[in-house]
């Protein structure tokens, strides 16, 4: 896998592991080093007595380090792979040394174990009772739900921008009682609406009609197809078993990471890696939940293309997806396909909103849009002179239009109805986050 | 979207105070809009909903409508402007890697020297590093006119749609000096009386009248350093104004060019004070020449001699005294060469006992008019450490006399060499830095940073050795060595990015 240097500095957990990353990326730190097509080991002089022993596995970007350093990745693993992206000559194709060979074999045996893993034998019983409990406890929520979207509607909306978020917050905390986080969090969305810009309105009473739809989908679910059942379920926060998602078949192919995003709630990371599957044209999110101070599972480097079997969730619409196996990764050389035109990205969006309402937005790649002003604002403009509004920060917009300069790009993003966020673009055959 | 907005004003008000209408006519399509209503009369057609219940059966089908039906803008007409095609290539991915840890470091010096060294390479950076770039250049105006020649079309492009990237935008001359605000005609006239003196100058003469007394002087202000004989006879007019402010800083530019009248006459009028005369020495056996002073100097309170001070401010000086002073720190000193017959050496020579006072004035003179052999015969003669005098010297001198004179002058030394252009040399660095290393809490890392154009690449592996013995100054010292070594290493490779 050849990662750019871009790459490589998005792996730093900081600032200063980027910066030391880069000092180490010097032929002269390094007393010895090799790589071969699986790994890329390196021994390099620090304040110990012994050189620290870094090295990575290749094929699913794994680091390990005999350093002491908490980060994840080090200065260390960093270094090196920046240093074989500068000046790939300086290492030769090599048999790994036992430390690297050991740890690789480590490696492969975890996998296998990991798959050989056996179903602890379950207490039936216990669990039917406990789902039963459950059951109870998340329809008696949705009863609670149900009035206070009723009291909210028969007073009318107009009285909710003076209720301040612990109106929302207080109800999200009798949904996590009711033992429905997704109902919860779904309220908590609501709370960070600000009440006081223009269209609240309308945001506002798109999600409390979802939470209507998702309690009504509820009352009716023996009536729903199998695959919307499982959303509604989703929707509401019941889990989803992943080791029984991850015994099925899933799709392989090579995937092209179009942007990672993360946010953070309750002091837990949240990522979305947007993947597009280059053979089947299918979107994926692969979302990783972590503690901020820990390393994510697994990292995905917009711009490159994953060789990985996923296993979508079942859904109405599949999208959110978990990886199932990873083979290789490498630097995108092809160009993903798209869309041409608004009209093609609204024929599919209209199928999806029509199978799955809930979504707040849906991604998709435009092979032309240029960035045009019009009234003061910024829109995506595609060869039928039709327009979307753009919706992203100051910083995205202005390396938007730099990169465009006036002329049509081909771009991935995300978005709904009338308003569209740019991830990257495409120039020159290159990915370019925004 | 009519139906839609007749259920935000429902939900508004709530449905105790309204209940919904389908209006026809609605916005959401045709098909949908049927649907809409086929729905409401059944939704309406149920025993045993409330209000509420309805209204929510209702919007939630909107709401589905509405997202199922999305059309996009349509705007015929309306076309992006293009930006023009570069006519520079742009610089090389490794390049453009520098830049990027240089702006991570926020080292401006760095940032300087960077875009420096891509200007001289015909280069101009990938688009996707212009608003970085102009944005950086709206705190630091020292370096608008290199961002905006780096960022090239795109930078001219993007900048159109930012008010606040407007200095990018290529404005004419011209156009700027005849309606941009003071701080602006102030630069581009002094842009421009660098590129075309006599230009510059017209551009003075023509709009002169118009000007205020204060607009007037501030102008004037930018000719500082540039004076030309040609610009005599204007800048002589200038002394007949009333405003004495414009007074002042004509006199002061008139002052700078030897061959004016001003300064001819204040060197005629030194001249008949300061002469040599022959004396017996050695109970009559030998002649010797010795420098005379006559006094007192009364100058003609003509108006080309304004400029001139007739009370001294220095209790070592009288009055009389003073005005010589000031006469002699006027004129050429080359005229002295030729008006005594001496070398500078030897006129320096004879500055002793009570003439020592003028010593000050012909050395101001030396530095005033950038006489170099009399800044050699100064720092040859004399142990005092005069700043401006020392710039004149040529590098190589320059240097090892810094050097060599380093334990006299420590402190005025760092003062100054801080200020001389380019970078120290090797051993002129080893020297200071060994010197600031004892006191890293005095000589900060601050210290380093702002002065960082200075220190050559060459220093880095010799920082080390400069430790401080006392442990809390070492490991500061540690500290600075650490940071130092990485922007000296970033310079380093700043250096080696655009030869490639």
């Amino acid at each position: 896998m050849n990662l750019s240097e871009e790459q490589i500095l998005a792996l730093a957990p900081d600032d200063s592991s980027r910066k030391s990353g880069k000092d180490l990326a010097a032929p002269a730190k390094w007393l010895s080093k090799g790589s071969n097509e699986a790994a890329l080991w390196g021994e390099c002089q620090g304040s110990g007595s012994k050189p620290y022993q870094t090295q990575i596995d290749l094929g699913n970007l794994a680091f390990k380090c005999s350093c002491p350093s908490r980060k994840f990745p080090c200065k260390h693993g960093l270094g090196l792979l920046l240093l074989r992206a500068r000046q790939p000559k300086e290492f030769a194709q090599d048999t790994p040394p036992a430390w690297v060979a050991e740890w690789l074999s480590k490696r492969s045996e975890k996998e296998e174990k990991k798959a050989e893993k056996k179903d602890k034998p379950v207490d039936e019983n216990a669990q039917a009772r406990r789902q039963q409990a459950r059951q109870q406890k998340v329809a008696d929520g949705l009863e609670e739900l149900s009035t206070f979207i009723k009291d909210i509607v028969r007073q009318g909306l107009h009285s909710l921008p003076e209720k301040g978020s612990a109106f929302w917050e207080n109800m999200a905390r009798r949904m996590i009682d009711a033992q429905a986080p997704g109902l919860a969090s779904q309220l908590k969305s609501i709370a960070e609406i600000n009440f006081f810009k223009e269209g609240w309105q309308t945001q506002c009473l798109d999600q409390i009609l979802k939470l209507y739809l998702i309690i009504q989908g509820y009352k009716n679910i023996d009536t729903l197809q199998p695959a919307l059942q499982q959303d509604i379920r989703s929707l509401i926060g019941f889990p989803q078993n992943q080791d029984e998602l991850r015994s099925q078949e899933g799709i392989r192919d090579e995937w092209f990471v179009l942007a990672r995003q993360t946010s953070e709630e309750d002091k837990l990371i949240v990522e979305r890696n947007w993947f597009y599957g280059l053979r089947t044209h299918r979107y994926a999110l692969i979302l990783q939940f972590y503690v901020k101070s820990q390393p994510p599972p697994a990292s995905y480097t917009p711009g490159l293309v994953v060789d990985a079997t996923l296993v979508y969730f079942p859904s109405a619409v599949t999208l959110r997806a978990l990886v199932k196996d990873q083979y290789n990764t490498w630097k995108a050389k092809t160009l993903p396909d798209g869309m041409n035109n608004w009209a093609a990205v609204i024929d599919r969006e209209t199928i999806a909103n029509a199978r799955y309402p809930f979504a707040d937005t849906w991604p998709c790649i435009v092979t032309r849009l240029t960035p045009v002003s019009l009234n003061n604002e910024w829109w995506l403009q595609d060869d039928q002179q039709q327009l979307m509004r753009i919706r992203a920060n100051e910083t995205a917009l202005w390396q938007l239009l730099a990169l465009s300069g006036g002329a049509p790009l081909r771009m991935s993003l995300i978005g709904k109805e009338k308003e569209y966020t740019p991830l990257g673009v495409w120039t020159d055959n290159e990915y370019k986050m925004l | 979207m009519e139906g839609w907005n007749d259920i935000i004003n429902t939900a508004l008000l709530g449905t105790e105070k309204k209940s919904l209408a389908l209006q026809a006519g609605s916005s959401v399509p045709q098909a949908g809009s049927n649907v809409l209503h086929q729905a409401k009369a059944q939704i309406s057609a149920q025993a045993g909903l409330d209000k509420e219940e309805q209204f929510l059966q209702l919007a939630a089908l909107s709401f589905n409508v509405r997202q199922s039906g999305t059309k996009p803008l349509h705007q015929p007409t309306l076309k992006a402007a293009q930006a023009a095609a570069e006519s520079l290539p742009y610089c090389s991915q490794r390049a453009a890697q520098v830049l990027r840890d240089i702006l991570e470091e926020e080292s401006q010096p760095l940032l300087t020297l960077w875009l420096e060294r891509c200007i001289a390479a015909q280069r101009i950076v990938p688009p996707e590093w212009v608003p970085t770039l102009l944005n950086r250049a709206i705190q630091h105006k020292d370096i608008r006119q290199s961002v905006a020649t780096v960022c090239g079309r795109r930078g001219e492009w993007l900048s159109r749609f930012n008010p606040s990237w407007e200095f990018s935008n290529p404005v004419d001359d011209e156009q700027l000096w005849q309606t941009g605000n003071l701080d602006q005609r102030r630069t581009v006239l002094r842009q421009m009386r660098g590129q075309d003196p006599a230009k510059a100058r017209e551009w003075l003469e023509r709009s002169w009248p118009q000007e205020n007394a204060n607009t007037r002087a501030e102008l004037l202000k930018q000719l500082d350093g540039t004076v030309q004989p040609e610009d005599e006879p204007f800048l002589f007019g200038a002394l007949n104004e009333k405003s004495q402010k414009v007074k002042d800083a004509a006199i002061s530019l008139l002052q700078q060019l030897p061959g004016s009248r001003l300064v001819i006459n204040y060197a005629e009028t030194a001249a008949r004070h300061v002469v040599l005369k022959k004396e017996k020495a050695l109970l009559g056996l030998s002649t010797k020449t010795t420098l005379h002073i006559q006094l007192p100097v009364i100058p003609a309170k003509e108006y080309y001699l304004s400029g001139i001070d007739y009370l001294s401010p220095n209790k070592l000086l009288t009055d009389e005294e003073y005005v010589l002073y000031q006469l002699i720190q006027h004129t050429p000193p080359a005229f002295w060469e030729q008006h005594l017959a001496l070398s500078p050496a030897e006129i320096l020579a004879m500055l002793t006992g009570p003439h020592q006072k003028y010593v000050s004035a012909f050395a101001k003179a030396a530095a005033h008019f950038k006489a170099v052999d009399w800044a050699k015969a100064f720092v040859t003669q004399r142990e005092e450490f005069n700043a401006p005098l020392l710039q004149l010297l040529p590098l190589p001198e320059r240097e090892s006399w810094t050097i060599q004179n380093f334990p006299k002058h420590r402190e005025p030394i760092l003062q100054s060499v801080v200020q001389w252009p380019g970078e120290w040399s090797f051993e002129l660095a080893k020297t200071i830095i060994k010197y600031t290393a004892v006191q890293p809490y005095r000589w900060d890392m601050y210290w380093y940073k702002s002065n960082f154009a200075c220190i050559p690449v060459a220093i880095e592996p010799l920082l080390r050795s400069f430790a401080p013995a006392e442990p809390a100054h070492a490991e500061m010292w540690t500290r600075i060595t650490n940071q130092l070594s990485h922007l000296l290493r970033l310079k380093e490779q700043t250096q080696k990015a655009f030869n490639e």
